[in-house]
């Protein structure tokens, strides 16, 4: 998947990349319907109905995937087929986004899976994204779309004057009905990847930004997608290059296209200047050197990748309950190695020190098996400590899987990043 | 202007129909008969069951009791809702507005063609806005509005065509216009035309029928029988004057015609 990148800047996040300008174009086109019927809170709320969906799924040990999926459609299928879903106003999609808030939470404060997993879903992982998973969101998105295409003048007729659709024999609430349940399958297979968040950014924000140019029904559909797009790339190359949070990074980007549009709207050139400022502004934003596990691993990656045939970053995410108790690591390794031919260890191995403690975890076995180029590891393990720990530190170091070698691995070829415990 | 005593074939009957929302009640045992060819108006204060009795007949509503039959058996129907009903946000052209009303008769994976933009654009030139077809719906004023809407609602020939409230909001110029186009599409047009309104003029001199509603119960029957001083005081719940000027009627508040009188007093 990394082939179509090779020579750019996001060589390294080729998932982030895919997976964020597939949803970028697609969900944006889904959005367009909620913007134009004045229902963008039940966007809002629908994507956190499937983020407390998917955080259930974890906590049942279910596949978190299929079963938030079927908790969204569900809901929507009991609600719309009682009333139309367009109607249910205000306050009754802020009370349903409160709870679905609220339950995610709690939900994912009482998971025993890994914290990386449940953070991701209310906050995104595309730099994370597997393959596969960008695969799923590409295919449930098309599908999604093309459903939107099909039957495009059957969904503009009931959402732009349901009861007049009505009046004349069609299945309102059916197609406004058929209308929510793509839109909830969509943004439940997408917050996997770009997390509540983000897909509700990209529903909405690009939409917004193409109804300030004031056009065509269908060139504004369209240009919805290309303005996503557009907001995406950006955003990506925003992250890449001043080090910057990537979902937050694109939401900042989207929102842009808004002032952006209204300029182009006055005069193309006035859109254009700027385009052109903004884009200045973000060039000029250099990265800094603080941050958490989930900040810098495109970062590392790509000076990893800058040529240095073996090389290994690790990020650390620690917390610790507040009455004391064990410490929770949340790690992940970015491993760059190229060409195939290059030595490795055959096994990374975490040695933390810190405030008297030290304890060893394998991170990484048979690193001869990892395919040339770049793969990322992450994971969760406990500490049993007995007392508050405030920060930890951290060496890599090589040996056979069974056991840690005496020595650590060359730090010119690995980095550590040490970070502060957060109390939970 | 109308004549309400001609017959002509029933499209439909509304028997003792009673309805409304929940346990609220809107509509008692009401009975109107609606005609191919006339104007059929309902007139009353707000909230008295007008656009209740107009979802019972376009199906949108189950009535709670009573029954609505249609002799001639079910025909097509065109609607055209309140002005502030429909959405200005969509950037949808007017001739995208018109082809709505095409779509329930449409295959399911078809595009409106150029077959259906011929029919669109001729139902827009008998509104004269044809040449608005390409304008943006939202920024037409809000007669040219109705008149797109009133060219959607019957582009694909309805039997029926449905009001509610047409002229509410219009200028004078815009409300002619309008009630005109409404008066031959029942006359030349043989359509069974329904409207809702609170514009007593239209009714006098436009309807054929009027169903006079007060607190959900109805008095229906030829204009001419039925608009009066005493039915309308009655109904709406102020003093009425219907005054006959060279065969056009004209519906003014009674208070001014006391006051009128009175100053002619020496």
């Amino acid at each position: 998947m990394t082939g179509w990148l090779d020579g750019t800047a996001f060589a390294a996040i080729p998932g982030a990349v895919a997976g964020g300008l597939i949803a970028g174009t697609l969900l944006p086109l889904l959005g367009m319907w909620v913007v134009l019927q004045r229902v963008v809170f039940l966007g809002v709320t629908l994507a956190q109905v499937a983020a407390a969906g998917v955080a259930l799924g974890l906590i049942l040990n279910l596949p978190s995937l299929p079963f938030g999926m079927a908790v969204t459609l569900g809901l929507v299928t009991l609600v719309g087929s009682r009333q139309r879903l367009t109607r249910l106003g205000d306050a009754a999609l802020g009370a349903g986004f409160c709870v679905a808030s609220a339950l995610s939470l709690l939900f994912i404060s009482r998971s025993a899976s890994d914290l990386d997993e449940v953070n991701h879903v209310l906050y995104g992982n595309l730099i994370y994204a597997a393959p596969e998973a960008v695969w799923t969101v590409g295919i449930t998105l098309a599908a999604c779309a093309t459903i939107i295409v099909i039957f495009f003048k059957e969904l503009l007729f009931t959402s732009f004057d349901a009861e007049s659709a009505a009046a004349l024999g069609m299945r309102a609430r059916g197609w406004q009905l058929l209308l929510f349940l793509v839109l909830a399958l969509a943004l439940s297979v997408s917050m996997r990847t770009t997390g509540s968040l983000l897909s509700f950014a990209m529903l909405v924000l690009p939409p917004l930004a193409a109804l300030r140019l004031r056009v065509g029904l269908r060139t504004t559909f369209t240009l919805s997608a290309v303005l996503g797009f557009l907001g995406t790339l950006a955003g990506l190359a925003l992250a890449v290059s001043a080090d910057l949070h990537v979902e937050s990074s694109i939401t900042i980007a989207l929102f842009m296209m808004i002032p952006i549009c209204a300029a182009w709207r006055r005069h193309p050139a006035w859109g254009l200047a700027l385009a052109g400022a903004l884009f200045a502004a973000g060039a000029s934003i250099t990265p800094t050197d603080s941050g958490d596990a989930h900040r810098h691993h495109h970062d590392a990656a790509i000076v990893a990748a800058a040529g240095d045939p073996f090389h290994a970053d690790v990020a650390l995410l620690a917390t610790q309950p507040l009455a004391g108790g064990p410490l929770r690591i949340e790690w992940s390794i970015d491993i760059h190695r190229d060409p195939e031919e290059t030595q490795v260890p055959p096994a990374v191995w975490l040695l933390l020190s810190s405030e008297g403690l030290f304890d060893e975890h394998l991170l990484v076995p048979d690193l001869y098996a990892l395919p040339a180029g770049d793969s990322l590891h992450t994971g969760t393990y406990l500490v049993d400590v007995d007392r508050p720990i405030h920060h930890i530190d951290g060496q890599l170091w090589s040996g056979p899987s069974d056991s840690m070698d005496s020595e650590p691995l060359d730090p010119a070829h690995t980095s550590v990043e040490s970070c502060d415990v957060t109390r939970r | 202007m109308a004549d309400g005593g001609t017959r002509a074939p029933t499209l439909l009957r509304v028997m003792d129909v009673s309805a409304g929302y929940g346990k609220l009640r809107t509509l008692s045992n009401v009975s109107i008969d609606v005609q191919r060819g006339k104007v059929t108006a309902l007139v009353g204060p707000n909230g008295c069951g007008k656009t209740t009795l107009l979802r019972v007949l376009l199906g949108l509503l189950n009535p709670q009791a009573g029954s609505v039959e249609w002799p001639q058996g079910r025909v097509r129907v065109g609607y055209v809702p309140q002005a502030d009903a429909s959405e200005q946000i969509f950037p949808v052209s007017a001739l995208e507005v018109v082809c709505m009303g095409l779509t329930p008769g449409m295959a399911l994976l078809r595009s409106p063609g150029s077959r259906e933009r011929a029919d669109c654009q001729e139902a827009m030139e008998r509104f004269d806005v044809a040449r608005l077809a390409g304008h943006p719906f939202r920024e037409l004023s809000g007669g040219q509005r109705q008149r797109v809407m009133l060219a959607r609602a019957t582009v694909a020939n309805p039997e029926l065509l449905v009001l509610d409230e047409p002229v509410r909001g219009l200028d004078f110029a815009s409300s002619a216009k309008l009630v005109s186009s409404m008066r031959d599409l029942a006359l030349n047009g043989g359509m069974a035309v329904v409207v809702a309104t609170h514009s007593l003029d239209l009714v006098a001199n436009y309807a054929d029928t009027v169903a006079l509603f007060k607190e959900g119960r109805v008095l229906a029957g030829p204009v001419a029988e039925i608009l009066d001083d005493a039915h309308l005081t009655d109904y709406l719940g102020t003093p009425i004057h219907v005054a006959e000027v060279d065969g056009i009627r004209m519906v003014v508040p009674g208070e001014m015609v006391t006051r009128s009188v009175d100053e002619q007093r020496p």
